[in-house]
């Protein structure tokens, strides 16, 4: 079940923008209402179409990431995405209940043998689409920004 | 201030027949402006303005758009092109058969294969910035004149384009409505940084919106300036356009020779 | 999302119609695991009316290029959007497949 918790309203420095927190449950069927209320979000800001294609592709591929590998697709845990504009940029955070990764672990999949391999472009192309990317020490939390204009 | 123009005419000439439309008209746009292009019926100007899109062809002259000259462009480049522009034609009207939020969608489903969810964010984007956010399920028949418009404006900015083109925006509106979209016409060029060329006769538009100002007489532009060098032109037959006087240099009564002409046109 | 399956000059063209991503990779894979289990030499993937790619899109994607190869198979990819063409040279998975312009082009030219 999709819960949405505005509990977390937050005003930073310029003025009142809210985050916005949803909670669901790690199953792969939410990852589309997620990606489709953060776009919603976007709305007011008239965003080129490129980039809107961008920031669902990505916060897709996060949550799945998410869903499949933190919290290996066990529905009974929850991921927890947050969601907010912040001077003219996007941020999400997605957070899983694992117990993380290190990500210096994960191989550059266009180096050598790696491009034949099926998995591991997720990251690499949020790496690559976005315009900052941060996990938390434990590398159980994402944080995606694009600029927006 | 270093200016940058991302329009140029040179001498273009156009003749419909017998007749000359533009008769080696020279213009200069630059980055970021809004230049009106203002005449009486038949001067031209709209003629010109589908030269400027690459609908039409200059007999002689030529016509740089962002840099590039039109004549030399294949089919791919035109369509890149293409793609920088925006247009708001009264000829171009919505499609009936579609709801508001499919018109504005268009030159996406044409030109880009974004998918149903990323074309519907960019249309509700669109909406928003000319006011009818909400309205994506309507239909052009529900709506009136002046959010029709609207809706037409919002799939010319649909793109994202460099330059928008708008030929009469505020024909057929009363003075309340054609001020919102002239105002919307404003905003847009402040808010998306777009170049605006507009077409139009409608005086209090002229003043309202230019940076600059051309006027166009029987093909020839009479004079160009900033909206202030135009409104104290010393150019009588710029005066007695400006005031609509049907006293003046300009000549009401045509000759039946050339009416007939047009009639045949 | 729907793969069509059809047979020209002796080769066998899909078009692919809609999103290949994480809810339907696994059905494309079924659908091209049929025509690898039948040693399909040459395939061709229309693209046109793909309007989404993900990573695991890609990935299923790979993983029939090299189903294909264990029986000496050639994959081609045609019509792709810039976008998606984008995602490819992003993962530098362009320099790995056969990506044409146009199905004809493809078609004409797969010998």
């Amino acid at each position: 079940m999709l819960r949405l918790d505005l509990s977390a309203f937050l005003r930073n420095r310029e003025g009142r923008k809210k985050k916005v927190l949803i909670k669901i449950p790690s199953d792969i069927k939410f990852i589309r209402k997620v990606s489709s209320k953060i776009l919603k979000s976007l709305i007011p800001y008239n965003v080129d179409a490129d980039k809107v294609f961008d920031i669902k592709l990505c916060a897709e591929e996060a949550i799945r990431n998410a869903i499949v590998h933190g919290n290996r697709s066990d529905k009974k845990l929850v991921v927890k995405v947050t969601y907010w504009v912040e001077w003219d940029n996007m941020n999400i955070e997605i957070e899983d209940e694992g117990k993380g990764f290190d990500r210096r672990l994960i191989p550059d999949p266009t180096v050598g043998d790696n491009i034949m391999k099926g998995s591991g472009r997720g990251v690499y192309l949020i790496k690559k689409l976005m315009d900052g990317m941060k996990f938390n020490k434990a590398g159980n939390k994402i944080r995606l920004v694009k600029h927006l204009k | 201030m270093d200016k940058e123009v991302v329009i140029k005419s040179e001498n273009v000439i156009k003749n419909f027949g017998d007749r000359t439309v533009l008769d080696g008209v020279s213009l200069e746009v630059y980055k970021g402006e809004t230049f009106v292009i203002m005449g009486g019926s038949g001067c031209g100007k709209s003629t010109f303005l589908r030269h400027l899109t690459g609908a039409l062809k200059p007999d002689s002259g030529k016509i740089y758009l962002l840099g590039k000259d039109l004549n030399l462009l294949n089919e791919d480049e035109m369509d890149n092109l293409k793609k920088k522009i925006g247009m708001s034609f009264q000829s171009a009207a919505l499609f009936d058969s579609m709801t508001v939020g499919e018109n504005v969608s268009l030159p996406l489903k044409e030109h880009t294969k974004l998918g149903k969810s990323v074309i519907d964010i960019v249309v509700k984007m669109k909406l928003e910035l000319v006011g009818l956010r909400g309205f994506e399920d309507l239909m052009p028949s529900q709506l009136s004149g002046g959010m029709r418009k609207r809706v037409a404006l919002a799939r010319a900015i649909t793109m994202d384009p460099e330059i928008v083109f708008y030929d009469e925006p505020t024909a057929g509106l009363d003075p309340i409505v054609a001020g919102v979209i002239d105002k919307l016409i404003l905003d847009l060029s402040k808010k998306l940084s777009i170049t605006s060329v507009v077409v139009t006769h409608d005086m209090k538009s002229v003043f309202s919106i230019a940076d600059r100002v051309a006027m166009l007489y029987e093909g020839r532009v009479l004079e160009v300036g900033t909206s202030d060098e135009i409104r104290n032109s010393k150019n009588p037959m710029v005066q007695q356009f400006i005031s609509g006087s049907p006293d003046g240099p300009i000549r009401f009564f045509q000759q039946k020779d050339d009416y007939l002409e047009q009639l045949i046109k | 999302m729907a793969v069509k399956i059809e047979s020209k000059s002796g080769l066998t063209v899909c078009h692919v119609d809609g999103e290949i991503d994480i809810n339907s990779s696994p059905g494309i894979k079924k659908t091209f695991d049929s025509l690898i289990s039948k040693k399909t030499p040459k395939i061709i993937i229309n693209l046109s009316k793909v309007t989404y790619v993900d990573s695991s899109g890609l990935a299923t994607l790979v993983e029939i290029l090299k189903n294909m190869r264990t029986y000496g198979g050639r994959l081609r990819l045609t019509n792709l959007s810039s976008k998606i063409k984008s995602l490819f040279e992003i993962t530098k998975l362009e320099k790995l497949f056969e990506i044409l312009a146009d199905e004809e082009e493809a078609i004409s030219t797969f010998v």
